[in-house]
């Protein structure tokens, strides 16, 4: 009798859970990610040969590889986004990591203001900037051009700046990626122990060797996963080209494949087709990165970066100030003033004079429903991905980190590999996967709601799994033998201390969510448009008041969340 | 009552590489027994095991002759009725140290105003009775550890686990906390495994040590015991300093060094028929006398004289630490109060007893 008690004891102790965490990852992560590779693989390869008005008869082949790749008109697209890619790649890192340099070394002015600047254009839209810039810079009825025309009395068809132009572009995509590659290099040079370059001096390099010797061979896996991440954020950005390049009469690799994903024809397939190279070279990109920071450990080069003694600028600390303050005057200053002036003028080009002051544009998107009905579903959808994504991430964190279950590595990777998908090709992945029988989800918010899970997990996941580390697994045994049992242990311990972690996860999903144009701008549809998408609907009306007002809008929603957890876990969060 | 038996206990990882391989010890009730080895000996895996975080994969664990643990089943560890100091201390960062020492006790039913007493009879125990309403963070880690301490005595366990709790104290605190631990436990009299790789912690705190290498026991037995009578020449090296001369048994009661020297040996019964052994001899066990005329011979008090020459002398103060050349391939680590010193190259007797000469296995 014992015996048979003490065996079906063991067998309900020795019960594995694999099975049961494995089959729920297995349809979670197969909706997210499986599925959406799967059918944009397999409708690359399908080619329309007749499309009727419910069906698409058509084979499968690589024709539409062959069309993507041979054709002209879409080569073009190609070799922008390259350049483009490119330049603002290197021209982020040359500015980010000078500005990061100033801040960690030298005793310029004001260095935290710069530090602070460069978090806040950070969350900045990128399609807010570009809308201010099409105010300040359009070649037209830009207000610099305006103010050059009046001091210097030239004919209105003349210009200085024109930003819908390729340079144009450039520049304001840079603006938005600089404090990207500043933040990764501060953090590396703020991870050299000054130990290090100390022994240089003591052993007789100046501070110019030092430099190059010691503290620039140190940052320069930093550098290149700097210089990987602002080309890769460049190749993959659609709000920016589609506001500058579009006017400028050129597509690239992202606006092209919105404008054959609207097409009349069925052109899925070669959107698919046009939009797998851009994965490959994503992936490849992240791969590099890891690789360049794998050899020597992501900038872990010891030390807590100790205040060290900072370089003595003299006469010439103000031109560097200047200099660092530039990008941010650029991208913060000009743009919030620029946006926040046309929010409030009956038109941007009338001037600045009372008459011309209005609140009619609040007033239209606070009453229009359409307008109404995108700003519930942007938060509605926001609130969800953030609640839904953060409990998933914290959930794989904790079962890869305390090891529950066999295979919990595989779980944490795939946690991590939507880091690796532009949005605007998970789209077409989504759009094709959940527009048919077995599941439709196209013209419903989960389609939206799903893109956006995506697309976040892998910074919730990074910031859980960062959370998690700091909790020490005895701190959990540590109950279990004074009486606890699991569940007791995992709500009066883990979940506590878990508690910044998962505040951290839930706004670093909210944020980026509520702003998200790349994925929704193929996902929408007219019951289910989010903010972003609305703005993008103006602003192609040519409705630079109305942008402006919902881009206000949109950033006094965003400062009040970064608030509220400022509140609630302290500034930590913007760590993770 | 307490009593802890542990059979046959064995435990891998990986499947292949034992981590603890037929571990038998008994521990009596109220005894305090230190598992003492190297990092990997199996020490910390003896532990998890009758905490029951891990499971074994033969034999048993008993508690009062109860089976806790064995490879068909395993009591979870909160049905244990134990407790545990960590290395870490695991106090929860977001309990007050009250509510640290407190938790337990809900579990024990014990609740209310007694547990309110208990807790503070417990802080005042520990020193920490003004601190009761403090968060961890505000303590330093001699504090920190004395909660951990009450927080574990106050539920008065059948059985505290000691995970290597002074590791990470400093070490004047860690002198003071090994008198403080071996005082609460003459106070409270819990069955005890105290697990750690100080051996002179292990010394002053525990009835009895068990000496483990490679998932092994290598021997149990009261601290004089494993420092006077070391069984293997592991335990002869790992616990105290001592010189481990390899030779061969000649007789029953002679060592031959097979340089030409012979030491004696007392004889023991249990060792003996062994072949493999060599000799764990103390340095402060060896004397040393200025040259008399005769050189080699038996002496004073049974003690064997051999003719030597300083090789190196140092100095710590209160002692004297030399390295005597007594033959080709000898030189004997000697350690004596400061007295009569040598000067390096001096011609000195070396002065052995046969009681000090202890035969140890190879392993």
């Amino acid at each position: 009798m014992e015996l048979i008690m003490s065996r079906t004891m063991a067998s309900i102790r020795r019960f594995d859970a694999t099975a049961i965490v494995w089959g729920f990852a297995a349809i979670v992560l197969g909706l997210l990610i499986v599925m959406p590779s799967f059918y944009l693989v397999k409708e690359s390869l399908f080619v329309p040969e007749e499309v009727g008005l419910l069906e698409v008869k058509g084979s499968y082949g690589i024709g539409n590889f062959v069309e993507a790749y041979t054709n002209k008109l879409y080569l073009m697209p190609i070799v922008w986004t390259v350049i483009v890619a490119v330049s603002v790649g290197i021209l982020s890192v040359i500015v980010g990591s000078l500005m990061a340099w100033a801040v960690a070394r030298t005793d310029i002015p004001f260095a935290a203001t710069i530090r602070t600047g460069a978090l806040l254009s950070f969350v900045t839209p990128p399609f807010l900037g570009a809308s201010a810039w099409v105010i300040l810079a359009g070649p037209n009825e830009g207000w610099l051009n305006l103010m050059f025309r009046s001091f210097t009395g030239a004919s209105p068809d003349t210009h200085l700046f024109n930003i819908f132009t390729m340079p144009g572009l450039i520049f304001v995509m840079a603006l938005y990626v600089i404090p990207l590659v500043f933040i990764i290099a501060l953090s590396g040079l703020n991870n050299i122990s000054s130990d290090l370059e100390d022994a240089s001096n003591i052993a007789g390099a100046g501070t110019l060797s030092t430099m190059v010797g010691v503290t620039l061979p140190l940052v320069l896996p930093a550098l290149f996963a700097g210089l990987i991440l602002a080309s890769l954020e460049a190749m993959i950005i659609f709000s920016t080209p589609a506001m500058l390049a579009i006017p400028a009469g050129q597509h690239v690799m992202t606006t092209q494949i919105r404008a054959l994903m609207q097409s009349d024809d069925y052109q899925v397939g070669l959107a698919a087709a046009f939009a797998l190279p851009m994965l490959i070279a994503a992936i490849c990109l992240i791969w590099m990165r890891r690789k360049a920071l794998g050899r020597r450990g992501y900038a872990t080069i010891g030390g807590k970066g100790a205040r060290r003694r900072p370089q003595k600028l003299g006469r010439y600390r103000w031109i560097v100030f200047a200099l660092c303050f530039a990008p941010l005057g650029c991208s913060l200053l000009l743009p919030a003033f620029a946006l926040g002036m046309t929010s409030v003028m009956k038109t941007y080009t009338g001037g600045f004079h009372f008459a011309n002051l209005t609140l009619e544009h609040y007033r239209f998107i606070l009453t229009n429903d359409a307008v109404g009905l995108s700003i519930w579903n942007t938060l509605l959808l926001g609130a969800m991905a953030a609640t839904v994504g953060t409990i998933l991430a914290g959930t794989i964190a904790y079962i890869s980190q305390r090891r529950l279950v066999r295979g919990y590595q595989l779980m944490s990777f795939l946690a991590t590999v939507p880091i690796a998908i532009p949005g605007i090709v998970l789209a077409i992945g989504l759009f094709a996967a959940y527009t048919r029988e077995p599941i439709v989800l196209y013209g419903t918010l989960w389609i939206l709601f799903i893109a956006y899970v995506t697309k976040y997990l892998p910074i919730a996941f990074q910031t859980s799994n960062a959370a998690l580390m700091s909790i020490h697994p005895e701190l959990e045994e540590g109950a279990r033998i004074l009486g606890a049992n699991r569940l007791a242990v995992f709500a009066g311990i883990t979940i506590p201390l878990f508690r910044a972690g998962l505040i951290a996860s839930w706004i670093l999903i909210f944020m980026p969510s509520i702003r998200e144009l790349s994925s929704s701008v193929l996902l929408w549809t007219t019951k289910t448009k989010v903010i972003s998408v609305v703005i993008l609907d103006f602003y192609e009306e040519g409705r630079l008041d109305i942008v402006s007002a919902l881009g206000v809008l949109l950033m006094l929603i965003t400062l009040v969340v970064v608030m509220l957890a400022y509140r609630i876990v302290g500034r930590d969060f913007l760590r993770g | 009552m307490a009593t802890l038996e542990i059979r046959n206990l064995t435990k891998s990882y990986d499947g292949e590489t034992p981590a603890l391989d037929d571990i038998s010890l008994q521990i009596e009730h109220g005894e305090l027994v230190a598992l003492l080895g190297p990092s990997g000996c199996g020490k910390t895996t003896t532990l998890r095991l009758v905490a029951g975080f891990i499971e074994p994969d033969t034999g048993s664990i008993q508690v009062g002759g109860e089976v806790i643990a064995s490879p068909q089943f395993s009591l979870p560890p909160e049905r244990r009725h134990m407790s545990m100091i960590f290395q870490s201390y695991a106090i929860w960062p977001h309990k007050t140290i009250y509510q640290n020492v407190a938790y337990g006790l809900k579990y024990r039913g014990v609740n209310g105003g007694e547990a309110a007493e208990k807790v503070k009879k417990m802080l005042g125990v520990v020193q920490l009775d003004h601190l009761a309403e403090r968060y961890p963070g505000e303590l330093s880690g001699g504090q920190q550890q004395r909660v951990a301490l009450a927080r574990a005595l106050v539920v008065e366990p059948e059985i505290l686990l000691l995970d290597e709790p002074l590791s990470n104290l400093d070490a004047n605190l860690r002198e003071e906390m090994r008198f403080e631990i071996r005082r609460l436990h003459d106070e409270f009299q819990f069955t005890s495994v105290y697990v750690t790789h100080d051996q002179s912690e292990a010394m002053v705190i525990a009835d009895r040590i068990c000496v483990m290498n490679h998932g092994k026991i290598e021997q149990l037995g009261t601290p004089s015991e494993i420092y006077e009578r070391p069984e293997t020449r592991f335990v002869a090296d790992f616990v105290g300093t001592t010189n481990l001369l390899s030779g061969h048994l000649s007789g029953t009661d002679r060592f031959d060094l097979e340089n030409g020297i012979v030491l004696p040996v007392a004889t023991q019964a249990k060792i003996v028929a062994e072949q493999d052994v060599s000799i764990s001899l103390r340095p402060h066990d060896i004397l040393l006398r200025k040259p008399a005329q005769n050189g080699a011979g038996v002496g004073e008090d049974g003690y064997h004289v051999y003719p030597g020459t300083v090789e190196e002398c140092f100095y710590f103060g209160e002692l004297l630490d030399y390295q005597i050349r007594i033959g080709e391939n000898c030189v004997l680590r000697t350690i004596t109060p400061p007295g009569n010193r040598y000067a390096t190259g001096d011609p000195v007797n070396v002065l052995i007893h046969p009681d000090h000469c202890v035969l140890v296995r190879e392993n």
